[in-house]
Order: C-alpha cells, then sequence, then structure tokens
C-alpha cells in the first residue's frame, strides 16, 4: 500500500522537522480520508447525514411558521390522522356546493393535523443538537478523566476508575431516565441525562491509549526538554490517541440520539409541542393499534436513518483508521498465494 | 486460587454498589415531588403531608436516611414500596422472572442468530453473504430497539392480527407453552444483540484466523472444518462471550422500553413507573439489583474465560 521511499521520507523529516509538522498532519489526515473515501458505506452514510443537515437547516423553509405558531406546531384540525397519499374534507364548499378535499404532506398529518414532514424536518434540528452537545460535553469530561487515571495512575486512577465502574454498573437507559426526572425538564436534562452515560466509554478508551504511550521513548525526550505535564499530555500523548477517540464520538452521536429519543419516548425528555422524534413516536404508539401506521413508521425511520449512517460512517472511520482488519482473510486464493510467496522468498534465499 | 480471585471479585463489588446507591439515593433525594402528597391526594392538609413525611422519615438530614437505608440493605431489608406500602423483595419477586425470562431467551436467540451468522462472515470475507450480512448487522445495530417493537406490532398484531399486542408475565410451567405472547419481545430485544453478536464474532474471527498458528494448521492440512470450529472459533469466541455478558446485563435494564411498548409486567416497568412516582424504595432496590445481576454476570464471564481459554486459567493457577 505505501510505496514511498522510507529513506526519502526520513530525510525530509530530518531536514526541517519544524517546517513540515504541518503538512504531516495533513497527510495523515489525506491518507485516512483516501481510505476512508475508498469505502462505499461509509461514504453513503457521511453523504446521508449531510443530507440530514440540510433537511435540519431548511426546515423553515419546508414547514415556515406563522407570527403565532412555530412551524412544527401549525394544527389544522380537519386534516388530522390523513394518512399519506389521502386526501381530507376541508369543510369549505366549492361553487357547485360540492365538499372541497385537499392533499397532506407526503408524509400525513398526526393526530393535531399537523404535517408530519414538516415536524420531522423540525425534529431534525432538535436531534443534531442534542447529539452534538451530548458528545462534546461526554467527550470533553471522559478524555480528560481517562488521560489523569492513564498518566497519573496510583489514587487518581484508582478514584476516577471506581467512579466510571459505578457509572458502567447503572444500565444506561436507567441511569439516564433517574437523572431526566430529578432535573427539571428542558434541553439541559437530556443533554446531562445522556452525556453522564456516555463518559466511561471515553475515559477508558482514554485512559487504555496514554497507558500505552505515556512510557514511550518520545514522551521521555519532550520531557526531558522540559516540557510540563499539561502539555506532555495536550500537546505529545493526547494526539496520538484520537483515532479510537474519533471512532467512539461517532458511535456517541448515534448513542445519543437513540438514548435521547428513548428519554422522549417515555415521556420524560422535551415536552409537547416540541417535535422531539421520540416524543412524536410516542405520539405514534397512541394511534398506533388504531392502524395509523404512518404515526410510527417516519420519525422511527428517521431516528434509525441517522443512527445507520453515524455507525456506518464511524465503521468507515475505524476502517480507515486502522487498515489492519481490512485485507487478507481465510479465502483459500490468498492462502495459496501467502504459501506461494513464503516459497518465492525461500527459494530466493536459496539462490543468494 | 479460583475461589481467591472470586472472592476478591465480590469485595470489590461492594464499593460499586455503595457508590451506585449513593448516586441513585442523591438524585432521589433532589428530585422534585413528594411521595407522601403522591399518597395521600391531592386535597392533603399540609399538617398531615409533614406529619406522613415524618412517619415515612422523608424529614431527616440525607445522611441519616441514607445511612438507614444502608443499614437496612446490609439485613435484606430493602423498605416497602411507598405506593402500595408491600416489600420490595415481594414486589421484585413477581418481575424479576418474567424480565429474567425475556433477558434470557433475546441472549439465546441473539447467540444461536450472531454467532453464525458473524462465522460465515468471517470466512467468506468480502462476499456477497459477508455484505449482507454486514449490512443487516449494522442496520439492526442501528434501529432503536422500541421502534423495530412497534413496527413488528404494527406487522403482527395490527396488519395481520396473528400475534396478541399486550400481556403476559412469566408463569412457573407456562414458559413455552404461551410463546405467542413473548415471541415478538424476544425479537425485539434479541434483534439487536444478534447484531452485536454477529459484528463482534465477524471481527473476532478475522483477527484470529490471521494468526500463525492458523496457518500452521491449515499448512499442516488440516480439514478448513476443524481450523474453523477447533482452532479459530475456540479462541475468537472470547471476546464474544464478553459481550454477550454485557447485553446480558444490558438488556435486564434496557427491557425498560420494550416492557413499556408491549406492556409488560417486568421489572425496567416497574422501576419507569417508581421513577414517575417518587417511589424511592423501589427505585433503589431495582438499581441496586440490576447493578449487582451486572456485576455478577460479568464475575461469570470472567470465570467462563477460564474454561474457554487455557491461557488465562492458567494465570490463576
Amino acid at each position: 500500500m505505501t510505496n514511498v521511499n522510507p529513506q526519502k521520507q526520513m530525510s525530509k523529516e530530518a531536514m526541517a522537522p519544524e517546517k513540515f509538522a504541518g503538512t504531516k498532519r495533513l497527510d495523515r489526515f489525506m491518507e485516512v480520508w483516501r481510505r476512508f473515501r475508498r469505502n462505499p458505506l461509509a461514504v453513503a452514510g457521511l453523504v446521508m447525514i449531510l443530507l440530514m443537515g440540510v433537511l435540519a437547516i431548511s426546515a423553515d423553509w419546508i414547514a415556515p411558521g406563522t407570527e403565532f405558531d412555530p412551524g412544527y406546531d401549525i394544527q389544522n384540525l380537519p386534516a388530522r390522522l390523513v394518512r399519506p397519499g389521502d386526501t381530507f374534507n376541508t369543510g369549505f364548499l366549492d361553487d357547485y356546493g360540492n365538499p372541497i378535499y385537499e392533499s397532506v404532506g407526503i408524509f400525513g398529518t398526526d393526530h393535531l393535523g399537523r404535517d408530519m414532514l414538516g415536524r420531522i424536518a423540525h425534529g431534525s434540528r432538535i436531534t443534531l443538537l442534542v447529539a452534538f452537545l451530548v458528545v462534546t460535553i461526554s467527550m470533553t469530561l471522559g478524555v480528560t478523566l481517562g488521560a489523569i487515571a492513564g498518566f497519573y495512575g496510583g489514587v487518581s486512577d484508582n478514584i476516577i476508575m471506581r467512579v466510571i465502574d459505578v457509572i458502567l454498573a447503572m444500565p444506561t437507559i436507567l441511569l439516564a431516565i433517574t437523572i431526566a426526572a430529578a432535573l427539571d425538564p428542558g434541553l439541559h436534562t437530556i443533554i446531562i441525562a445522556v452525556g453522564v452515560g456516555a463518559i466511561p466509554g471515553y475515559a477508558r478508551i482514554t485512559r487504555a491509549q496514554v497507558l500505552t504511550l505515556r512510557d514511550q521513548e518520545f514522551v521521555e525526550a519532550a520531557r526531558s526538554v522540559g516540557a510540563n505535564d499539561f502539555r506532555l499530555i495536550r500537546k505529545h500523548i493526547l494526539p496520538n490517541c484520537m483515532a479510537p477517540i474519533i471512532v467512539e464520538a461517532t458511535m456517541g452521536l448515534a448513542g445519543a440520539i437513540a438514548s435521547a429519543a428513548a428519554l422522549s419516548f417515555l415521556g420524560i425528555g422535551l415536552a409537547p409541542p416540541t417535535p422531539e422524534w421520540g416524543a412524536m413516536l410516542a405520539d405514534g404508539r397512541r394511534f398506533m393499534l388504531a392502524g395509523e401506521w404512518h404515526m410510527t413508521v417516519f420519525p422511527g425511520v428517521a431516528i434509525a436513518m441517522i443512527i445507520f449512517s453515524l455507525n456506518m460512517m464511524g465503521d468507515g472511520l475505524r476502517d480507515a483508521f486502522d487498515p489492519r482488519l481490512r485485507s487478507a482473510g481465510f479465502s483459500k486464493k490468498r492462502f495459496k498465494r501467502q504459501l506461494q510467496a513464503i516459497e518465492a522468498k525461500k527459494a530466493g534465499a536459496k539462490e543468494v | 486460587m479460583v475461589h481467591k480471585f472470586i472472592l476478591r471479585r465480590l469485595l470489590m463489588m461492594i464499593p460499586v454498589l455503595l457508590g451506585v446507591v449513593l448516586v441513585t439515593f442523591t438524585l432521589l433525594y433532589i428530585s422534585p415531588g413528594c411521595p407522601a402528597r403522591n399518597r395521600l391526594g391531592e386535597q392533603a392538609t399540609p399538617e398531615a403531608i409533614i406529619q406522613l413525611r415524618a412517619e415515612m422519615g422523608l424529614e431527616d438530614p440525607f445522611i441519616v436516611q441514607f445511612g438507614r437505608y444502608i443499614a437496612g440493605v446490609v439485613t435484606l431489608d430493602f423498605g416497602n414500596s411507598f405506593r402500595t406500602d408491600q416489600p420490595f423483595f415481594d414486589e421484585i419477586l413477581i418481575r424479576f422472572p418474567t424480565t429474567l425470562h425475556l433477558a434470557g431467551m433475546a441472549v439465546v436467540l441473539s447467540l444461536l442468530i450472531g454467532i453464525p451468522l458473524g462465522i460465515i462472515s468471517a470466512m467468506k470475507q468480502y462476499s456477497w453473504a459477508d455484505a449482507g450480512a454486514t449490512f443487516l448487522g449494522l442496520l439492526f445495530v442501528s434501529i432503536p430497539n422500541f421502534w423495530l417493537g412497534m413496527i413488528l406490532l404494527l406487522i403482527f398484531a395490527v396488519e395481520l392480527g396473528v400475534l396478541p399486542s399486550l400481556g403476559w408475565s412469566a408463569g412457573v410451567g407456562t414458559e413455552f407453552s404461551n410463546w405467542h405472547h413473548w415471541i415478538l419481545p424476544t425479537i425485539t430485544i434479541g434483534a439487536s444483540a444478534a447484531a452485536i453478536i454477529m459484528r463482534m464474532t465477524r471481527s473476532s474471527m478475522l483477527e484470529v484466523v490471521r494468526q500463525d498458528y492458523i496457518r500452521t494448521a491449515r499448512a499442516k492440512g488440516q480439514t478448513p472444518f476443524k481450523i474453523i470450529f477447533k482452532h479459530s472459533l475456540k479462541n475468537a469466541l472470547i471476546p464474544v462471550t464478553t459481550v454477550a455478558g454485557l447485553q446480558f446485563g444490558f438488556l435486564l435494564g434496557g427491557a425498560i422500553l420494550t416492557e413499556t411498548i408491549f406492556s409488560i409486567n417486568g421489572v425496567g416497568r416497574f422501576m419507569m413507573q417508581a421513577i414517575l412516582n417518587r417511589d424511592s424504595p423501589v427505585v433503589l432496590g431495582v438499581a441496586l439489583l440490576l447493578a449487582f445481576t451486572f456485576s455478577i454476570v460479568n464475575l461469570l464471564v470472567d470465570i467462563l474465560y477460564a474454561f474457554i481459554d487455557p491461557r488465562i486459567r492458567s494465570q490463576y493457577r
């Protein structure tokens, strides 16, 4: 895969390490991006996430609000529970005395006659915002705690990891529910409730990474030229353990979306009429047994789709960062090729 | 040595469980809402509420209440439910078997589906079967299980009308005869677990088949069947066991949404109602029970390791 001449690379670094520091980082990024780009599933995930972003941005255009109602809460009672493709009786008569029928948005309307498409579009804003904030906060806390535990070890490690154990011992969703019930409802409560359960993942990964890195020679070298602990962790250790953290964060976005939706579904998330997708599913459940399938199907598809895209992207990122698990395998062809290569090597060695 | 290891692990559980109780207790302590008012109703006079609060011990300082609870737990007295005034132990004994049954069935289902699919997927890497299995695996990891449950209900209970939509609790002797009640909840919970186990089996197998000892086995002409099941699978199953154990613990608590959707009278739904009613003894009890089960399952998995992997077994000799 790498056909870079090692000698050439080395001389480049030896010549001007400072000058090329930025380029090197960019090179690494481009390398990862090149591998990522080759993975169709991962690219599909990225595209779907970008589309979701477009949906969130254009929500006000899809469902414009009025002076009195935000775009997601425009009720139209004659049009309640209209399935996609159906029409509803507006209650008005045309010039010949026939009732006027109108069609609704492609996803139908809910039990208050609100357009499902508009609500899903507005809901994507909340979903993306919650996911982003949860991951940012829990990642910052988790990485900091993990780095401290891994770098210093001893008592601080013990204390931090025991606290992490406690959080891990409680099922994530139950922890989130208990926290959400204790604080007053709102966006910040959801973010805290979901975020606390996500901290252990980052902390454990960071700690494991820091443990393998802290005694390596480049850290020793930096310490010997007078870098303090903070600088060592921030400049030398953390940049080297970002790959698994980025993968975890991508998956964490998916997890945060699922947990937030679950909380809202159980009715302890955001209060109505917020178009949170989980809350919309809870509405859908009330009308599900009556056969109003569209209220259950569409918000759920939206949730599943964004989680699916994020997971695809996360898988792709993992493969791009760590390509070891790709290539090779159990196939007979490859095995034969391997054996041939070994034979060839032996033959070559004999000739020499 | 082994029993020493187990004993040490059991002792290590104590601070974790204490921590779980402390966290839950603090959260309940700062929760708005008053259990005494819930019990007496909206028309209760302030004097009556204060009197009942005093009787329930809610007027005491935090540390006294916490100490009292811990003292109770040590003597296996988990208190009475604020709502029904029944001992927590009796209440949970009705519900725990149901959830245990659900989670157990789901794990069995996920192992039966996940491991074979994972093996096929890894052995035929980059084939259509692999692509399909990987895609399905990722899909079912991504679908929130409460939504999957609703979709299953829509299909099988509403549209086709072949399965009942709600109502089930485990009874001794009826675990298998009333399968039509628990089949949908089991699939709902088991699908994502199966997907996770499939993904784990696949990546673990891929890791193992790259090892030198597999190449040695193939080079000496061992049959593929034996290589897969004897040489590879035994080593590949170790991380899978961990995941399966974690899943079981996770499912015990995570069944909360599934139990809500299918109206199953299990631990998760019990907990949910208790949280909404500020029924502290029940919330604390369930949190403790789930954390305890989770820790025990993890311990069992670690002990199981020793049976699967002689390398680990030799460490504890």
